[in-house]
């Protein structure tokens, strides 16, 4: 019995490990991300801004940290645009085409608001079409 | 002189080997050799032969499970990769793959299947190939112009 109950167990971890096995942790530049602050003063934003941000928290912290879309590097309209789109044809985001613009919208603002030295920055990076 | 009959032997072997060996149907030669003129096409060999439709789906469209996966527990589909993706980032994508997936219930195993990153194991034109196929999956009306 002492000897078959190591053999057991081994064998019943390595079962486990198999149907689920260890995830890589989340990307160092993510996990900082999440790590920073988790909502955005609207405060002064326009009252339509405001109505924007409310659908930005409820469905961007449905799949991951609403921190991570408020300290990530995106800026750019073009950058955003991809990005919201590819949140919202994941399965399950819920995320309807307008609430994707809505949300969309409201990031866009929000870079050249309170992003703006960033936002200057790349769009001086970014080339010309 | 034994190395000479060595050598023989081997030369013997090589030729009854080759003999025995049932050949490829003339069929299979032609298609195998065949190489597509568009790289969309050659992209959508390579689609298939990596096993990306394994998961993705031969149409692309997903949906095949991975329990407790974020995505509604299922794989995503890649139909409308092109709006959500510039060419660099796909690329990016497919080299390194996706090595975690969120979960739903951080309290339920981890979702079994992973993207694999392919870095390493595909050849660069191969992989324009692919990125040109993927890319031309989007169906054009679907757009949505948001600027």
């Amino acid at each position: 019995m002492k000897k078959t109950l190591p053999i057991t167990l081994a064998i019943a971890a390595a079962a486990l490990a198999h149907l689920a096995p260890a995830q890589e942790p989340v990307d160092p530049r993510i996990a900082a991300y999440d790590k920073g602050p988790a909502t955005i003063d609207v405060s002064k934003y326009p009252p339509d801004m405001q109505t924007r941000y409310k659908t930005f928290v409820a469905k961007c912290s449905k799949c991951h940290t609403l921190a991570r879309a408020v300290n990530c590097d995106f800026a750019l309209d073009e950058e955003w645009e991809r990005y919201v789109k590819r949140m919202m044809r994941k399965p399950g985001s819920e995320i309807s085409s307008t609430q994707g613009k809505e949300i969309f919208e409201f990031v866009a603002y929000d870079s050249k608001t309170r992003k703006k030295a960033l936002y200057e920055r790349k769009l001086k990076e970014a080339p010309k079409p | 002189m034994k190395r000479l009959a060595m050598a023989g032997l081997l030369a013997v072997g090589l030729a009854a080997g080759a003999l025995m060996r049932p050949g490829l149907p003339a069929v299979v030669r032609a298609v195998a050799s065949a190489r597509p003129e568009s790289a969309v096409e050659r992209g959508r060999l390579v689609y298939e032969r990596y096993g990306c439709a394994l998961c993705h789906g031969p149409e692309g469209k997903g949906g095949f499970a991975n329990p407790n996966a974020e995505t509604a527990g299922k794989v995503p589909g890649v139909l409308y990769v092109a709006e959500g993706y510039t060419v660099q980032e796909l690329r990016r994508k497919l080299l390194d793959g996706v090595p975690t997936i969120g979960t739903a219930d951080s309290k339920r195993p981890a979702p079994p299947y992973r993207m694999p990153g392919w870095s390493g194991h595909i050849s660069d034109e191969d992989l324009g190939d692919l990125v040109e196929y993927l890319m031309s999956l989007f169906p054009q009306t679907a757009e949505e112009k948001w600027r």
